[in-house]
């Protein structure tokens, strides 16, 4: 019974194998499902100087001819169709996966940096899946046979860049509006303001915003949720808070889909699979035992 | 020092942005770093993710950093006091619920309508309608509209000859507005 419990959490173990694959799957899946729902050859029936490339488009656009070609329906169309093919055997085959993740990963980035050079701003909801993606093709060698439950390195290296890359966007949101607007922001009606442009504005919005209009509620609840955005680092310090962290960003992010009709779920689906709590660390673990080869770890 | 007399200093400040936000991404890797098994490559890819991070945060617009971009979203205490409506019509009669993004994304109008890229589309003709200062009468303006109503029409049969865009201003309430014309395009 003793062995079984141990090897269950040594499955378990925080930056361990499984951690590491668990998010490797997970990002996979969301780019598998922002490719398919989104109807990328769509864009090739706007006029060329509709695009601006951004960031890693420029390369793209580097020969003129390519670019034309790639942003025309049939490119667009060979495109994705090529990134689900490649996810979809990332995915299904280990041993293809080291050819298939690169392969998909510079698909995605291709994709996103067409739609993106079509849009007048950054998405901020794909920013960390994309780096995320980054990660997992870049820092691990997928195909290591070793399937250690204990932390090798570049299984490692998937799960604390993958947390950086959610903790450190998390961090600089809250940071900065702290910094920028100070207590004044949560005081008057800033919020308010930006709720009723977005409301009345942009988006397919058909909800009722007048009846919430009661700012000091929305006031304290955006200051509650600036502290939670600030204080992400608490979920690599202070594994006690991880879950209640993760609870209560995650009603945040509902209550803003009603508010700005914006939805993050993809960061909310990586949030939960990089820091769930199942995820433990052998030293916080401490009245179960030493793991199995828990002494590799630093 | 009070909370505002650092945010004062922080608006003049680049260097001091860079410091607070390289600072900030080098702390939270270090600290991540404590608790697992690094190896040379793995800290290289974090110093270079923590330093582009940082970069894009404290040079929001430039384009070349992309995916590293600012986070600093719904962060100013003064935002906007206008919104832009997109107003389409056929032969004087108005098109409900007209939305550019309507018709690159694959959600229909509802509720929970976005999950991608809303207002993008919008904000790009905005951009260049921008570059060309203009209200009316420029061909990649006109061009840029003129694709998104064919495929407003390829999607849902229906006919626009008429797109004005307009930039309201929203009262103290949110409720009453007054309106600019931003750009008007008629179809040839």
């Amino acid at each position: 019974m003793a062995v079984q419990v141990d090897e269950r959490q040594s499955n378990r173990v925080w930056g361990g194998a499984k951690h590491a694959l668990a998010i490797r799957t997970m990002v996979i899946l969301v780019w598998l499902i922002i490719v398919t729902t989104t109807p990328y050859q769509t864009f090739g029936h706007l006029p060329a100087e509709f695009f601006e490339p951004k960031g890693v488009g420029h390369i793209l656009r580097w020969s003129h001819s390519v670019w034309l070609a790639l942003t025309t329906t049939v490119g667009l169309t060979v495109l994705k169709w090529s990134a689900v093919a490649c996810g979809l055997v990332a995915l299904l085959s280990p041993r293809a996966s080291r050819v298939a993740l690169p392969a998909f990963c510079t698909l995605v980035v291709c994709l996103d940096a067409i739609v993106k050079a079509a849009a007048g701003f950054p998405n901020h909801a794909q920013l960390a899946p994309l780096l995320i993606l980054l990660v997992v093709s870049i820092a691990a060698d997928p195909t290591d046979p070793s399937g250690s439950a204990i932390a090798t390195g570049p299984q490692s290296n998937v799960v604390w860049l993958s947390s950086c890359c959610l903790v450190i966007p998390y961090t600089f949101i809250g940071v900065n509006r702290l910094v920028v607007g100070g207590l004044s922001y949560f005081q008057g009606d800033a919020l308010f303001t930006y709720l009723s442009g977005v409301s009345r504005g942009l988006s397919t919005y058909p909800f009722q915003f007048s009846p919430v209009h009661v700012m000091p509620v929305l006031n304290v609840g955006f200051a509650l949720m600036t502290l939670l955005e600030a204080s992400a680092l608490s979920l690599l310090l202070l594994p006690a808070v991880r879950k209640w962290w993760l609870v209560a960003m995650t009603l945040c992010q509902v209550m803003i889909v009603f508010l700005m009709n914006i939805s993050f779920w993809e960061n909310i689906v990586l949030l939960w699979t990089v820091f769930s709590p199942v995820w433990t660390r052998p030293q916080d673990n401490a009245a179960a035992g030493p793991l199995p080869g828990a002494s590799e770890l630093r | 020092m009070t909370l505002r007399q650092v945010s004062e200093l922080y608006s003049r400040s680049v260097m001091l942005i860079g410091a607070l936000y390289i600072g900030l991404a080098f702390a939270i890797i270090y600290v991540a770093s404590l608790h697992h098994r690094t190896t040379p490559r793995g800290r290289g890819l974090a110093l270079v993710f923590g330093a582009c991070l940082a970069a894009g945060q404290v040079l929001p617009a430039h384009p070349s950093l992309y995916p590293f971009v600012a986070w600093n979203m719904y962060s100013d205490p003064r935002p906007p006091d206008y919104f832009i409506q997109v107003r389409a019509s056929d032969h004087g009669e108005a098109v409900p619920e007209f939305r550019f993004e309507r018709h690159l994304l694959p959600f229909s109008p509802g509720p929970l309508t976005g999950y991608s890229t809303l207002g993008t589309i919008t904000a790009r003709v905005l951009q260049l309608i921008g570059h060309c200062r203009c209200t009316e009468m420029d061909s990649t303006v006109d061009r840029a509209i003129a694709a998104l109503v064919a495929i407003h029409r390829l999607r849902e049969g229906r006919h626009v000859d008429r797109i004005e865009i307009v930039e309201a201003d929203l009262d103290n309430n949110g409720r009453q507005y007054r309106e600019r014309r931003v750009y008007v395009w008629l179809s040839k």
